[in-house]
């Protein structure tokens, strides 16, 4: 019994979601819910709860947001290097992509910069919006 | 299945709305004349706020809106970057894109939007956008920005008005823990079983007392001690259950009012806003102050407070605090200050309202109550010596129709009054001239329960709010005071009137008068004491007050209704209805 399911979750990854709005974290995990391939171990609102919790959950992926209080995520990045192994994606809006905050960003050894994925709550764009998200978040791995 | 719009549109709603609030108390307060013009973290903060604003509106496409927050995302990434403040066009500006925002929200259904574009506000905001520069000096003085002002206190409320509330999710887990003891509880009174098991013991008894009977045996009595002791354990353990049932519930009903509880913050972070406005149309800069905001009141008590708040907000702008030249003609600051403040005690809410304006002569007020005819000069000797001649005249700003006529501070006091009596509160008022007015609010923290007393009257269950009872007294007929020509109780030297519950209130059927024992209830309040005649007491009894039709409300001396344990409604009297009722049908009872 414990076996399949330490096989089971050998087999997915998993992924932390760092994100001040309550509405992007349940956006993206609605999103990354429907990858087999993925599976969500935790949330969290800023920085600092994400460092508790990658030691915690020991995550394979963080999905990271840039703009956040008490923690930014550049500050996140530059501190998590320390404790996890974890693939940091950045998800950001489409018009800091090119950044100062950005540059850096891949500097401190983020995966990559993905757009967040606007108009995804609309009825003729969510299927396409959730498609490219899952697919820039495989292209990292 | 759904789409994840349908899904997530209260979720958008709800953080979009929460976003704006907070924007708006953030810019508000960043625009109060003495804020600290230097703080990078109330510039980065707004970006934050501003920044997830927009890309919250860019995920549901709503794209009119979302432009106007970008570019005020872009003004304030402008300032972070140069390091500056925000200049009082740049404020005004961005108060004003919250404000438009708002009002598209309140338009949007999940992917339907007004689409409306706001090029004026564009226009506004262009210019802080493309020369970041250029706001390190504050710009000569542009087109003004005139606040579309909102007089109606109605429609200010509305703004202080809650309709989505954020649990915090241990409690909700405790809840449901509670609930499920409840169902397990419930579930251990296995009514089937009990009925079969009483069934067979009064089946077996009742056989063997037949044989026993034709036997003529003896033994009869050792059935009937076997029978009582069956029922004594069920009893027992019934008991034990029922007392189970009790404490759950009473946690449950406890919990599921903390959940409701909101704390004071969400409305005074609204209130700068709303004195702002009313300042700037009446030429003055006044900056107000609270604390206390951390204190939860019940979510009920929200919509009843806020009316009283903004009453008295503006009239202590309008009328309490002096203008900027009057101010300075008399050695004070030119900006107004307005404090205001809560605290409790005990179950009551405490929230003071205190300017530093003009104060109030009393003996004016003295002199125009004389005038009116509501009280005449030797009045104040009649009264107890209790109050000072100061409070004891102040307090005519709260009679009926004092001073509507005349643009003075007092319009409506006598409303705001009135709606806390009604809820178990109380205000009063303290003034000293040239130096400022507190008016002091009390009420209790939730008017969703009640803790009453149940009386019948007419073959009627009415409920009495504890508060308001005294005592509860019988009394034989004979020991009445009758020698005023209307009966009187005799309580410890003091005479009060005796009034029948039923005559107040026009219940067909008469008091009982030929009873040997009357059962009076004492009611109270700050000015009168009565002996209420009922026809008997069934208890306390806490209810959880039900919406009711505003037509019931109307009928004078009920305040609501709630329902029984066994299903019945029960009405809610109001007590300060009750005193009135007393002055329509002035005659009390058993006149001789």
């Amino acid at each position: 019994m414990n076996d399949t399911a330490t096989a089971a979750s050998a087999n997915t990854l998993k992924v932390l979601i760092v994100d001040d709005s309550f509405l992007m974290r349940r956006i993206i995990r609605n999103i990354v819910e429907n990858d087999p391939a993925l599976s969500i171990v935790g949330e969290a609102e800023d920085g600092l709860i994400a460092l508790e919790k990658v030691s915690e959950l020991s995550p394979d992926i963080v999905l990271l947001d840039i703009e956040m209080p008490n923690m930014d995520g550049i500050e996140f990045l530059r501190r998590s290097r320390l404790v996890t192994s974890a693939k940091v994606i950045i998800i950001s809006s489409v018009a800091r992509l090119d950044s100062n905050e950005a540059r850096e960003a891949l500097a401190l050894g983020a995966a990559d910069i993905i757009p967040k994925p606007s108009g995804v709550l609309s009825l003729d764009f969510e299927e396409k919006k959730s498609r490219e998200l899952l697919d820039a978040i495989h292209k990292c791995l | 299945m759904s789409s994840m719009l349908e899904q997530l549109w209260p979720v958008f709603t709800a953080e979009v709305g929460e976003k704006l609030d907070t924007l708006e108390a953030m810019v508000t307060k960043a625009a109060s004349p003495d804020s600290n013009t230097d703080d990078s973290h109330a510039v980065d903060a707004l970006f934050r706020e501003f920044h997830t604003l927009k890309s919250n509106l860019s995920m549901v496409d709503f794209k009119e809106p979302m432009e106007i927050a970008n570019a005020c995302e872009d003004i304030l990434h402008g300032l972070r970057k140069s390091k500056t403040a925000p200049n009082q066009q740049i404020l005004d500006a961005l108060l004003e894109s919250v404000d438009w925002i708002k009002k598209q929200m309140a338009e949007a259904a999940p992917g339907q939007y007004p689409h409306t574009t706001n090029e004026a506000l564009h226009r506004k905001l262009a210019p802080f956008r493309q020369q970041e520069e250029l706001l390190l000096a504050d710009p000569a003085p542009a087109e003004k920005i005139e606040l579309a002002e909102k007089s109606n206190i109605s429609e200010q409320k509305e703004a202080l008005e809650i309709d989505t509330l954020r649990i915090n999710s241990s409690s909700l887990d405790e809840l449901v823990t509670q609930i499920t003891q409840l169902i397990l509880a419930e579930h251990s009174i296995d009514g089937t079983t009990i009925k079969t098991k009483t069934d067979n013991a009064i089946y077996a008894t009742q056989q063997s007392l037949k044989n026993e009977v034709a036997a003529e045996k003896h033994t009869v009595v050792a059935h009937f001690a076997t029978l009582l002791s069956t029922f004594a354990d069920y009893q027992k353990s019934l008991l034990q259950i029922d007392a189970e049932i009790k404490t759950i519930s009473d946690n449950l009903q406890a919990r599921m009012l903390s959940l409701r509880a909101i704390p004071l913050s969400t409305i005074f972070t609204r209130l700068p806003r709303i004195v702002r406005q009313k300042a700037s149309t009446h030429q003055k800069t006044v900056q107000l102050f609270s604390d206390g905001g951390d204190i939860a009141i019940d979510k009920s008590m929200i919509d009843i407070i806020a009316e009283p708040i903004i009453h008295l907000l503006h009239n202590a702008v309008v009328h309490g605090l002096e203008s900027a030249d009057e101010r300075k003609a008399s050695n004070k600051s030119e900006t107004g200050k307005i404090h205001i403040s809560a605290q409790k005690n005990g179950d009551m809410i405490q929230l003071d309202i205190q300017d530093d304006g003009r104060g109030i002569d009393y003996r004016s007020i003295r002199d125009k109550a004389i005038s009116k005819g509501l009280a005449s000069d030797t009045t104040e000797d009649n009264h107890s010596t209790q109050y000072t001649s100061e409070e004891f005249w102040l307090s005519f700003l709260f009679s009926h129709g004092f001073s509507t006529d005349t643009p003075n501070r007092t319009t409506g006091l006598d409303v705001v009054r009135e709606n806390l009596l009604r809820i178990g509160g109380s205000i009063s008022i303290k003034s000293t001239l040239g130096t400022g007015t507190r008016f002091t609010m009390r009420m209790p923290m939730t008017v969703a329960i009640q803790n009453t007393l149940a009386i019948q009257a007419s073959g009627q269950c009415f409920a009495i709010p504890l508060r308001q009872v005294v005592e509860i007294n019988e009394v034989t007929p004979e020991q009445l005071d009758t020698s005023q020509g209307f009966s009187q109780l005799d309580l410890r030297g003091n005479l009060l009137p005796v009034y029948s519950l039923s005559t107040l209130l026009q219940l067909r059927t008469p008091p009982s008068t030929n009873n040997k024992k009357i059962l009076l209830v004492i009611l109270q309040n700050e000015t009168q004491c009565i002996a209420l005649h009922v026809d008997s007491i069934e208890g306390k009894q806490d209810l959880f007050l039900r919406n009711i039709h505003q037509d019931i409300l109307n009928i004078p001396g009920i305040s609501g209704v709630s329902l029984l344990g066994n299903g019945n409604a029960i009405l809610i009297l109001d007590c300060e209805g009750l005193f009135r009722l007393t002055q329509h049908y002035g005659e009390p009872l058993y006149a001789a």
